[in-house]
């Protein structure tokens, strides 16, 4: 499969779970599963994810179903069906499908779609990250008193920073940081698994943001056993800068 | 002093103002203008401006005897007045994040008794009326009831107060161990609208002004909630800007985490 197909795979996938849990709201939104922190909408999405993939020769590793497919597979998708459950069981207008293809050579094509807006952004590697056909690029943002910073949990320190957010989805997170809207975005905790923020990490790359472990461990990884710290800027100065507020895990 | 008003229609009055703003903002929103800084942390743009006059006009020609008090431009502050945030949010709107709102709170004695809250870029207007319930495009609205331990809360760094950080942060700490998460979505006006929709469970912040509040706090009360001051004061939150809202059993174990907080160390009103 191109590139180019795999996007559309993907837009079809995106849809799919859109049209799927759009109509389920109050309670059926808000349902929980016997699985810590799962909710029923996680399952219907990746059932409507799993059913755009089959037959098509890729390998998959979903947050809910692990991995399914050939094992053989050239290519693996590296997805979560809903990134920010917790958002979109409130009805909180920020939660996303988070898709990425990873060849032999590490991420090849990512889409991150936040369903609560039906914006789609998309990369193909080296051919760089767009939305609604423009290219997205990260923010020049260098010094940590002019940024505008998104984190999960608490950080280490807190810097001086212009203002900070808390949105409850690393992959939307880290697509604002691609888009230029945040500078930056921390992760406090070694919490996040590559479903989440493969997507995220790629659209940073491809718009020339920097994206990193805390413990400078590699974050091109297929395995749904790791976890990771994430902490994502748009310029490498401003990474180097927000270093103290990152308490390296030791996982 | 409220006696006498027909707030339905000065309701009304507020919804076409908020739209009126909102519409102004949503304008703009795909090409922002250039912002200044007003202090540590508070941003102005000429939206935020826009935005004042049209609501103000709106206000002024509907209600000529109530006076109205803006973010931007100030006015009178009077025992029955308009309290009016053009654009909350204005660092999200010049992020191109949607989450933005338009305030507009009426205030008789000390107490909201008309409240909107129109959120422009996400299609909403939430609404209230003192005895007459909170809504949200006329859905009838009520606060969650779900238990702490499953609440996700919203609060805001005190930003414009950075004195108050140092006090501030082990609340913030003890809160992400007391609740399932937290949240900053950055518009004080929204993260009450969505305590009143159920969407939070609780929510506090320090310092905020009085047009930040009146208007999303009606919206909790209204809908059942909780909303008093960080000592529990339920008449004091409007001129300290000092808020914890929540349902009943969130609200409470709130308190429990930030009394006694930076209030007990002194934080005035915003000027």
């Amino acid at each position: 499969m191109t590139p180019a197909e795999l996007l559309g795979l993907f837009e079809r996938i995106a849809d799919g779970i859109r049209d799927a849990l759009l109509p389920m709201t109050g309670s059926a939104r808000r349902e929980r599963t016997a699985k810590p922190g799962q909710y029923a909408i996680d399952l219907v999405a990746d059932a409507v994810a799993l059913r755009h993939l089959r037959g098509t020769g890729l390998a998959v590793l979903s947050e809910e179903s692990g991995r399914t497919g050939p094992a053989d597979a050239p290519i693996t998708i590296v997805l979560d069906p809903v990134d920010g459950t917790s958002n979109a069981a409130r009805d909180l207008p920020y939660w996303a499908t988070s898709i990425c293809a990873v060849d032999s050579s590490g991420p090849l094509a990512a889409m991150v779609v936040n369903q609560a807006t039906a914006v789609a952004c998309t990369a193909i590697r080296d051919a760089g990250a767009w939305r609604d056909g423009r290219r997205l690029v990260s923010s020049n943002v260098s010094n940590v008193d002019e940024a505008f910073v998104a984190f999960s949990g608490l950080p280490a320190e807190i810097l001086p920073w212009k203002q900070c957010r808390i949105l409850g989805s690393a992959a939307l997170a880290l697509t604002d940081v691609a888009s230029g809207s945040l500078d930056a975005f921390i992760d406090a905790g070694s919490w996040h698994a590559p479903w989440d923020y493969l997507g995220g990490a790629m659209l940073c790359r491809e718009a020339g943001a920097t994206v990193r472990d805390a413990g400078r461990r590699r974050i091109d990884v297929v395995d749904g056993s790791v976890r990771r710290q994430l902490f994502a800027a748009g310029t490498p100065a401003l990474i180097d800068a927000m270093t103290p507020s990152v308490l390296v895990a030791t996982a | 002093m409220s006696d006498g008003l027909d707030l339905e229609d000065l309701l009304a009055l507020a919804v076409a103002a908020a739209r009126a703003g909102g519409d102004i903002v949503a304008r703009s929103f795909d090409d922002p203008p250039v912002a200044r800084s007003k202090a540590v942390g508070d941003w102005v743009s000429d939206i935020d401006m826009s935005s004042e006059r049209a609501v103000r006009a709106i206000l002024t020609e509907g209600a000529p005897t109530i006076p109205v008090f803006g973010e931007e431009e100030g006015g009178e502050r009077a025992a029955l007045g308009w309290l009016v945030d053009p654009l909350d949010g204005t660092t999200n709107f010049l992020h191109h994040f949607p989450v933005v709102g338009v305030s507009i709170g009426l205030v008789a004695d000390g107490k909201p008794i008309v409240g909107v809250v129109h959120a422009p870029m996400l299609g909403d207007t939430y609404t209230a009326m003192r005895g007459g319930g909170a809504h949200r495009n006329r859905e009838r609205l009520s606060v969650s009831n779900r238990p702490a331990e499953q609440a996700v809360c919203a609060t805001g760094f005190p930003f414009r107060r950075a004195d108050l950080l140092p006090a501030y942060l082990p609340m913030f700490e003890s809160a992400l161990a007391a609740f399932e998460d937290l949240r900053r979505a950055g518009a004080a006006s929204l993260d009450l609208a969505w305590v009143a929709s159920g969407s939070f469970d609780g929510y506090f912040e320090l310092a905020l002004g009085p047009w930040d509040v009146a208007a999303g706090a009606l919206l909790v009360e209204e809908a059942g909630g909780r909303v008093t001051d960080w000592n529990g004061d339920d008449g004091a939150w409007l001129d300290s800007g000092n808020i914890v809202v929540g349902n009943p059993e969130v609200h409470s174990r709130i308190l429990d985490i930030v009394a006694p907080g930076p209030t007990a160390a002194g934080a005035p009103s915003p000027a």
